[in-house]
This record gives C-alpha cells, sequence and structure tokens, in this order.
C-alpha cells in the first residue's frame, strides 16, 4: 500500500530531527528532496519549509478555490433555451 | 459577527477532493490539502447550523454539483416542438413527488424526527397536482397529453426520479431534503424573462407554461428553498453535511446529459406524430 503525504511527512520530519545536513538540504533545496522521498512536486510551484521553535509557531493560511454559487454558474448569461439534460 | 465566528462558519466534503465553505455571506470551494494542517478536514461538529451561512453551504453544494456535470451540448433552439419534451420531463419528475414525500414523512415519523416529517408532509400537499400542470400544458398544445408522457420520458428526468426513489427508500431518508433543495434551488433560475421566452414559442392564446411557472423565480419555489435552508440549519452537523452532499449530488445529476444527447426534432416530431395518428384513429 502507498504512503500518504501525511505518511511521507512524518519520515521527513523525523528524518530532519535527527539528521542536521539532511534538515538543511531540506530547507535549501525542498522540491529535491520531497521528489526523492516520493512526494508528487507540480511545476511552477514554489515549496518552503518553515521550521517552529519554542518560541515561534507557523500557521499556514490555506487558499481558497473561489467563490461557488449557482448565480455565477453561467456568468450572467441567461437560461439556454433547456436546462441541460432535459 | 465576523465571518469566522464559530458558530456562522459551515463546511462539509462534497466529493474526495471538494470542501464547500461558507459564512453568512458566501461560500468557497475549498480544495482540502494534504501537505497543511487543514482546518476543514474533520467534519463541522456543532448544531445549530446558522441559517444564512447554511444556505450558502447549500448554494455551494448545488454549484459545485453542476460544475461537476460539466458544459453539456448546446441544446436545440427552444421551440414548440422542444418545450413538449421539457413538460414529458416535468411530469416525470412532478408526478411521483408526493407519493415518494409522503413515504419520507412516514420514515421520519418513524424514526421520531417530527421537524422532518412535517417538512416532508407540507411539501407532499405543496407538490400535489403540479403533474396534472404539465399534462394541461400539454393538452393545451393540442396534444394527447397522457400519451405523450407515456411516450417520451427523458433520461435525465428519468434519473432523477431514481435518485429520489433510493433516498425515499433509506431509514432516515435525509437524501429526500436534499433532492427536494436541489431541484427547487435550480428551478429559481428559471425567472420571469425565461417564461417569457417559453410562452413566445407556444402559439398565439396558447397557455403551456403552468407547470414551468409554478416551478420558477414566479412560483413558489423561492419560499420552498428558503423553507429547506431552515430545516437543515436546525439538523446536526453530521445530517447538515451527509445533505450537502447529497445536494451535489442531485445537482449533477440533474445537469448532466444524457449520454445519448439531445434526441432530435425529427424523432420527436415523428413520435408526435405517432400519436396524433393512433389519437385519430
Amino acid at each position: 500500500m502507498s504512503k500518504s503525504v501525511q505518511d511521507i511527512w512524518r519520515d521527513i520530519t523525523t528524518k530532519a530531527w535527527d539528521d542536521a545536513d539532511f534538515r538543511r538540504r531540506l530547507e535549501e533545496d525542498t522540491p529535491s528532496v520531497l521528489e526523492e522521498h516520493g512526494l508528487p512536486v507540480q511545476s511552477g510551484v514554489d515549496y518552503k519549509v518553515v521550521a517552529d521553535t519554542d518560541t515561534l509557531r507557523h500557521l499556514v493560511l490555506l487558499r481558497p478555490a473561489g467563490d461557488v454559487s449557482v448565480a455565477q454558474l453561467h456568468d450572467g448569461e441567461p437560461l439556454t433555451d433547456e436546462n441541460a439534460g432535459f | 459577527m465576523s465571518a469566522g465566528g464559530a458558530a456562522t462558519l459551515e463546511w462539509a466534503a462534497v466529493g474526495p477532493d471538494a470542501v464547500v465553505v461558507a459564512t453568512p455571506q458566501r461560500a468557497w470551494l475549498h480544495r482540502p490539502d494534504p501537505w497543511a494542517a487543514d482546518p476543514f478536514r474533520d467534519p463541522m461538529t456543532h448544531a445549530p447550523g446558522d441559517r444564512a451561512a447554511t444556505g450558502w453551504l447549500l448554494e455551494g453544494a448545488v454549484a459545485v454539483g453542476v460544475r461537476a456535470a460539466g458544459r453539456a451540448p448546446a441544446p436545440p433552439p427552444l421551440s414548440r416542438l422542444r418545450w413538449v419534451w421539457r413538460l414529458a420531463g416535468l411530469y416525470h419528475l412532478t408526478t411521483h413527488t408526493p407519493g415518494l414525500l409522503r413515504a419520507a414523512e412516514a420514515k421520519f415519523r418513524a424514526a421520531g424526527r417530527d421537524a422532518l416529517a412535517d417538512w416532508a408532509a407540507d411539501k407532499a400537499r405543496d407538490e400535489a397536482g403540479h403533474d396534472r400542470l404539465a399534462l394541461r400544458d400539454l393538452r393545451a398544445l393540442g396534444l394527447p397529453a397522457e400519451a405523450v408522457v407515456e411516450a417520451l420520458k427523458p433520461p435525465v428526468a428519468q434519473a432523477m426520479v431514481a435518485r429520489f426513489r433510493a433516498a425515499a427508500a433509506d431509514d432516515l431518508p435525509l437524501g429526500v431534503v436534499a433532492y427536494a433543495h436541489a431541484v427547487e434551488r435550480l428551478a429559481l433560475r428559471a425567472d420571469a424573462a425565461y417564461v417569457a421566452r417559453v410562452q413566445a414559442c407556444m402559439p398565439r392564446g396558447v397557455d403551456a407554461t403552468r407547470c414551468l411557472r409554478v416551478h420558477s423565480a414566479a412560483g413558489t419555489d423561492a419560499g420552498h428553498v428558503e423553507d429547506n435552508v431552515a430545516l437543515v440549519a436546525g439538523l446536526p452537523a453530521a445530517e447538515r453535511s451527509r445533505i450537502a452532499l447529497a445536494v451535489r449530488d442531485v445537482a449533477q445529476v440533474s445537469s448532466t446529459p444524457s449520454a445519448e444527447g439531445h434526441v432530435s426534432d425529427a424523432w420527436l416530431a415523428g413520435v408526435l406524430e405517432t400519436l396524433g395518428e393512433v389519437g385519430q384513429s
């Protein structure tokens, strides 16, 4: 059974806790390390590793994929002559 | 209250890679991020839901379902002939509604869920006879209405009825609430201008939009949508989430064109001609 992103990230986290050289490479060349561990790296996307400390916590603000409503489905166009599918 | 207040925020997974997140003012489609500590990964747990935010949650679920159906091939231009096909679909959609709602009412009552049972009973009463409106519209067009609806069974309408029937068979048929909400919300897209466009395709003096008017922004469905939202907002979080997912599913089925594509005008005309010949014999 293949590992999930969270499974692999757990492995990377403990390895970085244990190995200073690995941690440095993870922070400096993140995409390569992720790929080496089998994580999908998208081209055109930057990946940044940040480390929490005793006095610093990082909170990730997720991106929204966009508004969704029925009104915007037709981009302001009126209904077509038949409701789709009927 | 701020949009982020816990009591006014609603969210629900509406697919493996889609979560609708709603405030009382808007809804977003959120793609769960396996990389991050995602605050929307776990289902919401608070109850009751904020009424406005629940409305946006369901609004988003409908929109995601329609989007998932993709772009249908452009339908043939609206005409009297195409309207006959639509009326047949409306008939098949409406003729099973009161019975399935009464079946759901019995299930809700047996489960001790009186608010849901009362909702189903009220709706069964409200929707009774709407199939006859479609038949009257067909007769107004000079057609043998019963024979037309026997001959014309639009596949999407049949798929919707199958979904409705399956929902009503559940021990706790929350899918019936979802079905009603999705159908009634989508019906509100038909505004007065759309009704006028349909009417303009009819022969002078013929009123063949009775069924459409009832199931449009000009009819009772706007009030029904509000009633549905109020009902859902009062439910436990797990049930609101389940209904949001089912709303998305119904909206997708409703908007997915038949695999065979649109029937042709020539085929429709041929069917009606055959019925006319039968009626004259």
